[in-house]
């Protein structure tokens, strides 16, 4: 176990900054999907390993809760081991890989496999939060365009992806509809993730450390991903199953096994892989 | 019934950037013109004739009086109405034939006849027929129709614009100088499009300086003086 | 008798002395095209921006009635129902196609923007809708999934029109639509802006330094310097029969070719 540190104050940010983080997410899970500007503190990791992750994490997280991280679904990662080992130290709580086992997870660019339930919290670290940015610059400009719902532009996005490419190729953060009324940028998730966002039981929050933003999903909120009548939304699916546990309904990473070329497709959740197989061999 | 009242016109050009001079050319000019009836102005040049046939299209303003026009939804006073409305008035109720043919350059003949009828709505096929007859009446061969008559020779995008001018059967036909680049057999077309139009009881007001012309079309002359 | 579709009385925005838009009064019937005139800094762009509700007037009263005949108060109107219309009432033709197109964006996905925003969620049938509005504006449509930054100056501004027309606007605000043209592409694009106008009953209102354009488009003229307009009438009597000092040297100053 890690040695608790005690020059820090528990959870490493102050206890002003993190009041100040929760009533942006209070606004945040009042307004469903509405992006809330936060004070964003530096913190002791560079921009896009999950600043804004860290600082939701440290403001929610208490001495009972049980941490887990994973990056592209894996515990094992550098970065997922890190920030498990920074909370480890600065708020002396308890950590673990299981999905189940965890009262807040912190997560890149993944939803885990196995489906979340009440009372847990999903805090998704967030490079991008604006999801109108690639076609609008201006700040002033998108935040216009949220306030009077002017959202054509992002099927304008899609309508691109069919023309060149026959099919809506967006194949990852997939832009989504929030409560019927924001439309919200879910991070780099693959947008396999994104039915597991509607009607989700746990609560989904979002920071965005470089751009400052925080905003939420409550729990049992209505997430629709956008699509065309006669393109509708589609997720990724796998000619074969995980090459480890076997696998169907899992989303598959493509790994290269050795120098001739062999690949094998494995399940990018290790946590949900582990079980997959455990209960396999009985 | 006149169909065309007017009533003590004046007109006086101010050329502000020449040091404000005035030039008045109409003084108190009074005429009516019945349905059916075509009365030809006279006068030495300079007399104005050109510039009253241009206020009775709303093309000059006049200064004071009135001239009152016969529409469908009533008398106009073209003096006073609002220019929105002269435009309904010259869609519906007044023809103007100039000399000059003022059209966008790419556009066909044909496009450049049809358009005054298409405007009023009408069906294509009555437009394409009633266009097919004055092309042809004219002497304008078939293969110009296509093209843009901005190439064509003075006499051709004459009759170009007569024809355009004459596929409305306006109640009030204005003619100003109708035939001036035409040959005889030409000149002998228009004169019968002219005729037609005042048998079908159209008020028509001509400037001719063609005497053999004038005396066939003309019920009455109305003289101008000089204004100075 | 037919009600103006636009109604302007004492228009007014001024931002210092003799600049902006003074004292404007202005009525647009449907299916007609007014010509804005005057010199650079003569108020006509501000003008144009207070009509189509891009700026408010310090003072007086703009209405504007749509195609299903509801009247809006375009002074009072908030600005969520001003951008409504503008996107889907108005049609916006800027001078510089950049500033009215957008360039990263294929020329369907330009005129389908429009459709998507107000709801359209058929790939198909928007695809079809852009395609014959192409057409319409006669750009080939085998370019319907060309970016806009690889078609000449005027094929852009024809493709302005085809975004803005989508929605079968009632009125169209043009601002030096021809301005960056060469001659025989200006000819091309006004000959084009007159049949849509005919065949699609619009009302147009375009701001113009060229008096040649304001003859060969517009049905009536508005004069403007200093801010106010000085003069209006039907095109031809004001070009052929001036009445102001100023109007007659703007007129003197034409060029004469033919």
């Amino acid at each position: 176990m890690h040695e608790t540190l005690t020059d820090y104050n528990f959870a490493y940010l102050d206890e002003q900054t993190k009041r100040m983080i929760r009533r942006g997410l209070l606004k945040a899970v009042a307004v469903p999907g509405l992006q809330i500007p936060f004070g964003g503190r530096e913190m002791p990791l560079p921009y896009g390993w999950g600043t804004g992750g860290i600082q939701v994490t440290a403001a929610v997280i208490g001495p009972d809760d049980v941490l887990k991280v994973i990056d592209q679904g894996a515990d094992d990662t550098t970065n997922a081991v890190s920030i498990r080992a920074f909370f480890a130290k600065t708020a002396g709580v308890a950590t673990t890989e299981v999905t189940t086992e965890a009262t807040l997870i912190q997560t890149r660019h993944r939803i885990p496999e196995t489906a979340l339930t009440s009372g847990q919290i999903l805090i998704y670290q967030v490079p991008i939060p604006e999801p109108l940015r690639f076609i609008e610059p201006r700040e002033t400009e998108t935040r216009k365009m949220h306030a009077l719902s002017e959202y054509g532009v992002m099927h304008v996005k899609l309508y691109e992806d069919i023309a060149q490419f026959g099919q809506i190729a967006t194949s990852y953060a997939y832009p989504v509809l929030v409560n019927g009324r924001y439309v919200m940028d879910p991070s780099p998730i693959p947008k396999f993730d994104n039915p597991k966002m509607h009607q989700n039981p746990a609560l989904q929050l979002f920071g965005a450390g470089r751009e400052k933003r925080l905003y939420a999903v409550p729990p049992y909120t209505d997430v629709v991903s956008l699509d065309f009548e006669d393109h509708p939304f589609e997720v990724q699916s796998w000619d074969s199953p995980c090459g480890l546990c076997g696998s169907t309904d899992s989303f598959l990473d493509e790994v290269v096994m050795d120098d001739a070329g062999t690949r094998l497709f494995i399940c990018s959740d290790t946590d949900y892989c582990r079980i997959q197989r455990e209960r396999a061999d009985g | 019934m006149s169909l065309i009242d007017v009533r003590s016109v004046s007109k006086t050009f101010i050329l502000h950037n020449q040091g404000g001079v005035q030039l008045p050319v109409l003084r108190n000019a009074s005429f009516q013109v019945t349905a059916g009836e075509c009365v030809v102005l006279d006068g030495p040049s300079g007399t104005g004739k050109s510039t009253l046939l241009k206020m009775l299209y709303g093309n000059y303003r006049a200064d004071s009086g009135q001239i009152l026009v016969q529409t469908a939804s009533g008398i106009e006073d073209l003096v006073a109405i609002h220019p929105h409305r002269m435009l309904q008035i010259r869609r519906d109720t007044v023809g103007f034939v100039s000399q000059f043919l003022r059209v966008i350059p790419r556009v066909s003949t044909w496009d450049v006849v049809c358009e005054p009828l298409r405007r009023q709505g009408a069906d294509e096929s009555i437009v394409a027929e009633r266009a097919r007859q004055l092309l042809q009446r004219l002497n304008l061969p078939q293969s110009l129709w296509p093209l843009a008559p901005a190439t064509f020779s003075g006499g051709e995008q004459q009759r170009v614009n007569i024809a355009r001018s004459l596929m409305v059967e306006y109640p009030i036909l204005l003619l100003d100088e109708p035939t001036a680049s035409l040959d005889a057999a030409n000149r002998e077309v228009v004169a019968r499009l002219i005729e037609e139009a005042r048998q079908r009881g159209a008020a028509v007001v001509g400037i001719f300086h063609d005497d053999g012309l004038r005396s066939r079309l003309a019920d009455r002359l109305y003289a101008l003086e000089s204004a100075q | 008798m037919v009600e103006p579709i636009l109604s302007a009385r004492g228009l007014t925005r001024e931002y210092a002395p003799e600049q902006g838009c003074l004292e404007v009064d202005l009525d647009v019937w449907p299916g007609e095209v007014v010509g804005i005139v005057g010199e650079s800094g003569s108020g006509k762009s501000t003008l144009l921006r207070l009509l189509s509700g891009q700026e408010r007037p310090d003072a007086g009263t703009l209405s504007f009635t749509d195609r299903a005949g509801r009247q809006h108060d375009l002074v009072r109107v908030s600005e969520s129902a001003i951008r409504q219309l503008q996107r889907t009432a108005f049609g916006i033709v800027h001078q510089n196609p950049r500033d009215g197109l957008r360039l990263r964006i294929s020329a369907g996905g330009n005129i389908g923007e429009r459709l998507m925003g107000v709801g359209a969620r058929h790939y198909g049938d928007i695809r079809a809708q852009a395609v014959h509005w192409l057409s319409h504006v006669e750009i080939d449509p085998a370019r319907i999934d060309d970016l806009p930054r690889y078609f000449s100056g005027g094929m852009q501004q024809r493709l302005q029109i085809a975004r803005n027309l989508v929605t079968n606007p009632g009125l169209v605000f043009m601002d030096e639509p021809t301005g960056g043209l060469d001659v025989s592409v200006q000819a091309r694009l006004l000959d084009t802006l007159k049949r849509l106008v005919h065949d699609l009953g619009i009302s147009v209102v375009i701001v113009t330094h060229d008096m040649g354009v304001a003859r060969l488009l517009a049905d009536r003229l508005l004069v403007m310097r200093f801010g106010r307009v000085i003069e209006t009438g039907l095109t031809d009597q004001v070009l052929d029969d001036p009445q102001a000092a100023y109007t007659q040297q703007l007129v003197a100053s034409i060029l004469q070719v033919s």
